[in-house]
């Protein structure tokens, strides 16, 4: 897989705050990275970086498989934190400005005022944008010129749900054209909706990298015991759709590989001849298994 | 290069507050420049010797002498080039308060670009202020000249030139403050306590440092200049006038503006955006 994003040791120390701790990752070709991790963790830091705003203390990172340097910035569209634009000039003009600092034509200016639906409103100046529009200009710039790779920093903070789902879908629809695309959230939920790899990120180091289904286990738990305890553990041991066995003092906690489900699970203790006393299933919020994640690391 | 320049400019196309001040700049300018005549005509008639303040004028607006007169008048130190001054502090720190240097950055402009970019913005700013008062010497002095030949009309023109590297050189004083300082209300506050703090310190330094101070550094090319007036009336005044710019002195100033642009440079590369 070719490796667009290459991310080695990398460190930045806000006085006594270890922002960014040790981070490495990788980002191949047409994959949705998610960046997952509280407030605080580092995400912006190390996307600050990356687009060279701000200075890592030690480690390196390239894209493109190549040194750092604006050629390569200009193939990348980026949203930090909030839409920066000139507040006293038109969404047109603004985006003029940038077209030309990406060497991108002005004829693209059109194209993706059209995407995300601000062509009619093009020649209002940026301050006079409601948050949503400035949100939705802020990704028409990023993707001016054609870009291999997005960068979004929270897309959907400050949006009202029919504009999250809005971002949500053009987000999709983006990376189903190939371009690959860079996400940080605090939230699981986006990240589990859109990206395929993610790395989860505490006090600025990587507890997990990987993808999304793997390093965010979904599956749900069954809590199973009988009256002959020694004769269950032999049979859910032998039992390959079980993925995990744990024993809470009278009862087994289960999970199961996808696909299968409670009534697998109990139809082959009845071929076994074991009875159940107790069968039941635990569905996990996935907020709860996210903070799992954090918390484990500790 | 030009490139960055466009982009600069189109920055500045559609911002109302960037052309009344610079309208309001070079109308002030011109207004100071042509005021002067006026003023003289206005004692001149008062007085009841007009004759002798005509002299005066026909001196002040000598060509030669009118380049070093009119530009001395334009570069002093604490008058219309601190309204050039603000409009290069407002630019540059207007960068920081919008963040938009950050989407610069993002965008693929490196940090060199930025400066750069904002270098020629000051240069071309300078050329614009020395553009006005070379037509208006141009044109009172065409106007009260006794001598309209070629020599006396180019000569010391060199003062023009002059002036435009110190005009160049203070602007771009006040850009490494607004890239050091960042808001702009702070940058406007230390540019005038340092305007303040010069002159004692100049007060309490010996004299062979004081030259070299920035601002004083930057004020010396064009010195207080001996209309042939003062000569008249005071023949045993033995004291060296400035007749034509040092090139000590610009190539003190120019040094500044080189330290003042790789200072700039140096902070904005070593500092997170």
């Amino acid at each position: 897989m070719e490796q667009i994003l290459t991310i080695s040791n990398l460190n930045k120390k806000y006085g006594k705050l270890h922002a960014v701790k040790d981070l490495s990752l990788v980002v191949t070709k047409g994959s949705v990275f998610g960046i997952l991790g509280p407030n605080g963790s580092g995400k912006t830091t190390t996307l600050g970086i990356i687009l060279s705003v701000i200075n890592a203390d030690s480690g390196n990172f390239s894209w493109f498989n190549e040194p750092n340097s604006k050629a390569n910035r200009k193939k990348i569209g980026a949203i930090l934190e909030q839409p920066i634009f000139y507040p006293y000039l038109t969404a047109e003009k603004n985006l003029q400005i940038f077209a030309n600092i990406k060497n991108a034509p002005f004829s693209d200016i059109e194209r993706v005022l059209k995407i995300v639906e601000l062509y009619d409103r093009k020649n209002s100046k940026f301050r006079t944008y409601s948050y949503g529009m400035k949100q939705r200009l802020a990704i028409a710039a990023a993707l001016l010129g054609n870009p291999e790779v997005l960068i979004f920093d929270e897309p959907t903070n400050g949006l009202d749900p029919r504009g999250i789902a809005e971002i949500r879908e053009l987000i999709l629809q983006i990376s189903q054209q190939g371009i690959t695309i860079l996400l940080a959230s605090h939230l699981l939920d986006e990240v589990q909706k859109v990206c395929s790899h993610v790395a989860v990120l505490k006090e600025g180091s990587a507890l997990f990298v990987g993808k999304v289904d793997e390093v965010l286990n979904i599956a749900d738990t069954i809590e199973v015991s009988s009256n002959n305890k020694e004769l269950l553990s032999i049979a859910l041991k032998e039992n390959r759709q079980i993925i995990e066995i744990n024993s809470d003092q009278e009862i087994f906690v289960i999970k199961l590989k996808e696909g299968f489900s409670s009534y697998d699970l109990n139809s082959y203790l009845i071929s076994k001849g074991i009875v159940l006393t107790h069968l039941a299933m635990r569905k996990k919020s996935l907020e709860n298994q996210f903070l799992e994640l954090l918390t484990e690391a500790e | 290069m030009i490139k960055l320049l466009q982009i600069e400019l189109q920055k500045f196309m559609s911002y109302k507050a960037f052309w009344l001040m610079l309208v309001f700049y070079a109308v002030l300018l011109a207004f100071m420049i042509f005021g002067i005549p006026g003023l003289i005509d206005y004692i001149a008639e008062k007085s009841g010797d007009p004759s002798k303040f005509r002299i005066f004028k026909a001196i002040v607006f000598n060509f030669p002498d009118i380049w070093q007169n009119i530009t001395y008048v334009a570069s002093s130190r604490y008058f219309i080039k601190i309204i050039l001054g603000i409009i290069v502090i407002i630019i540059i720190t207007n960068e920081y308060s919008f963040l938009t240097i950050r989407a610069n950055i993002i965008a693929g402009f490196d940090r060199k670009d930025f400066l750069i970019a904002k270098v020629e913005l000051i240069l071309l700013l300078s050329l614009f202020s020395t553009l006005i008062i070379f037509l208006s010497g141009l044109y009172l002095g065409f106007t009260n000249s006794t001598s309209t030949s070629i020599a006396h009309v180019f000569g010391k023109m060199t003062f023009l030139l002059g002036y435009f590297i110190e005009i160049s050189a203070f602007l771009l004083f006040c850009l490494l403050l607004g890239i050091i300082f960042k808001k702009t209300g702070i940058t406007f506050i230390v540019l005038f306590v340092y305007f303040i703090i010069e002159p004692i310190l100049e007060y309490k330094l010996s004299d062979k440092i004081t030259p070299y101070l920035p601002l004083e550094a930057i004020n010396n090319i064009i010195q207080t200049p001996n209309t042939s007036l003062i000569k008249i009336k005071t023949p045993d005044f033995n004291m060296d006038f400035q007749e034509a710019v040092s090139f000590v002195d610009v190539g003190v100033c120019t040094a500044y503006a080189i330290v003042f642009i790789l200072l700039s440079y140096l902070v904005l590369k070593r500092r997170d955006i």
